[in-house]
This record gives C-alpha cells, sequence and structure tokens, in this order.
C-alpha cells in the first residue's frame, strides 16, 4: 500500500494486465470468492 | 534460463505456477531447499543461495540469462538486492525484471524506508548496463488477506483511506501473471510497468468479502498513526 506525499493514495487503472497477462484483470470479488475460507470463522 | 529470487513468496508462488504451464526453463534460488520443494513442487529446480551471501547468489545464477528479482520488505531489503545485481551482473544475466513497489511511493525522499530502498535499487540497476524492467503494481488485494482476523472477529475493515477513494487495487496473481510474460517474451528492456486491476473503492472492495462470506462487512477509516502501528506490530519497518 502506497500513500501520497500529500496523504492521499494514489490511485489509477490501466490495461496493463490484459496486454501482459492475456485476460482480464481479476476483481475484487474474485479476489473474494477465491479466499473466502481465509475470512470465515 | 531464468533465474527466480522470491519464488516462494505470495507473488512467487503464482509466478512459478504460471512459468510451469507455460513450460519455462527457470531455476529458483531459495534459502531452503527442502522447504522450498514443500511449496513449490519437487518438479521444480532450486539451488540454494542466501540473498546476503552474493557469492551463493552468482553460483546460482550461472547459466540464467533473465533474472526475477522480488525480496521482502526489511531494512536490509537494498542490501540484498544490491548483492542480487551485482552478483547477476558477474553470473553472466543480461536482464533484471525487479518487482518494485508502486509509483506514488518511489521516490528518493519518500517518506517511507521502503519507497526510497526500492528507488536506491531501480538507480543502481539503471547504472549497472543491464536490461532491465520494472514492475510497479498498485495495491494488492492481498492485503486484506492481513485483516481476515479483524474481519472475522469483528465484520471490520480497518484503513487509513477515506471508503470511496478510488484505488488501482492488483491481485498478485495479475502480477505474477504478467510477470510471467515479460520473462518469456522480448520488447520489454527498459519499460517500467505500473500494474493495477480496475480502480475500485475500499468500500466495494469490502463489499465484495462481505458478499462471499454471506456477511456485512463494515469499513472503519482511521488515523494514519493507528495503521503505522498496527503495521508495525505485524513486523512491517518504517
Amino acid at each position: 500500500m502506497g500513500i501520497a506525499a500529500d496523504g492521499n493514495m494514489a490511485s489509477y487503472g490501466n490495461n496493463l494486465i490484459e496486454t501482459l497477462a492475456g485476460h482480464a484483470p481479476r476483481t475484487p470479488a474474485d479476489f473474494a470468492r477465491d479466499h473466502a475460507g481465509a475470512f470465515k470463522g | 534460463m531464468i533465474g527466480i529470487i522470491g519464488a516462494t513468496g505470495t507473488t512467487g508462488r503464482g509466478l512459478i505456477a504460471t512459468l510451469k504451464e507455460k513450460g519455462a526453463d527457470f531455476r529458483c534460488l531459495v534459502r531452503d531447499t527442502a522447504k522450498a520443494a514443500e511449496t513449490l513442487g519437487s518438479d521444480v529446480e532450486l539451488v540454494q543461495a542466501d540473498l546476503g551471501d552474493a557469492a551463493s547468489i552468482q553460483a546460482g545464477l550461472q547459466g540464467c540469462d533473465k533474472l526475477f528479482l522480488l525480496s521482502g520488505h526489511s531494512p536490509v531489503m537494498v542490501e540484498q538486492q544490491l548483492n542480487a545485481v551485482n552478483a547477476a551482473k558477474a553470473a553472466g544475466v543480461t536482464h533484471i525484471v525487479k518487482l518494485s513497489g508502486g509509483s506514488f511511493i518511489i521516490q528518493e525522499d519518500s517518506p517511507a524506508m521502503i519507497g526510497r530502498g526500492h528507488w536506491q535499487i531501480e538507480q543502481e540497476i539503471r547504472n549497472s548496463g543491464l536490461d532491465w524492467t520494472f514492475l510497479r503494481p498498485g495495491f494488492f488485494m492481498q492485503n486484506f488477506l492481513n485483516m481476515a482476523e479483524a474481519i472475522k472477529g469483528m465484520g471490520k475493515v480497518m484503513m487509513p483511506v477515506p471508503a470511496d477513494v478510488g484505488l488501482g487495487m492488483i491481485d498478485v496473481r495479475d502480477t505474477a501473471d504478467a510477470a510471467a510474460t515479460i520473462l518469456t517474451s522480448e520488447g520489454h528492456a527498459g519499460q517500467v510497468y505500473e500494474l493495477s486491476g480496475p480502480n475500485i473503492t475500499p468500500a466495494e472492495a469490502v463489499a465484495a468479502i462481505g458478499v462471499a462470506i454471506g456477511k456485512e462487512i463494515t469499513f472503519v477509516q482511521v488515523p494514519m498513526e493507528g495503521a503505522i502501528g498496527a503495521m508495525k506490530g505485524r513486523g512491517m519497518p518504517d
């Protein structure tokens, strides 16, 4: 996690993952579904 | 042959899985080969090396033309990675792919030690005469795993940012997939790749976790000082 000098979280989006990885970027829903076990208890 | 430093971490494991799928020729330099074999599989070529011991890195990189460089954030990160850079050059490596930090933190005068460290390492690699590629990922979705106990116990996520600020979040598996492509194809020398997924707010990400586990999760913005204390409590350096 990085915090810019002015205190705001830097934010950006790009399509490099699609270009380099050959698939759409995973979404938070993908992440949450794949790691749901870690958050249950 | 690709030399891999940092194979057993979260991103490294994803990278190894993708390199296996691609049928790439690679070798992992690890501290503990037996432990690494358990993590990465017995079909992965492993060689013992210690980032504090440049000679062991140089020996491990013999015959490699590319190096993927990743090490944990620690007070000795700069020393260790510069050991690797010098050893790579001595071993005949021609191209270093470094997983760095986000662009917003990599500055000579960054308030974060980690940001200054990555900046210094990048400068040394740029001046090494070797080809280089720097990967600068955004906020790792896997950071939420560090908050799993608070989610399970209190149903809360606490972060020092507003709930509605957009973050360039990325799943480390996507970082790994991108790195695997860069390591197995040409045309990436001299490139700084800022990697991020969709622009997502913390509130949206936390809501997605809640949906996945069928429980409402509350996002709480906390003061920076409290967040720094919590991160230090987990052993993170300044």
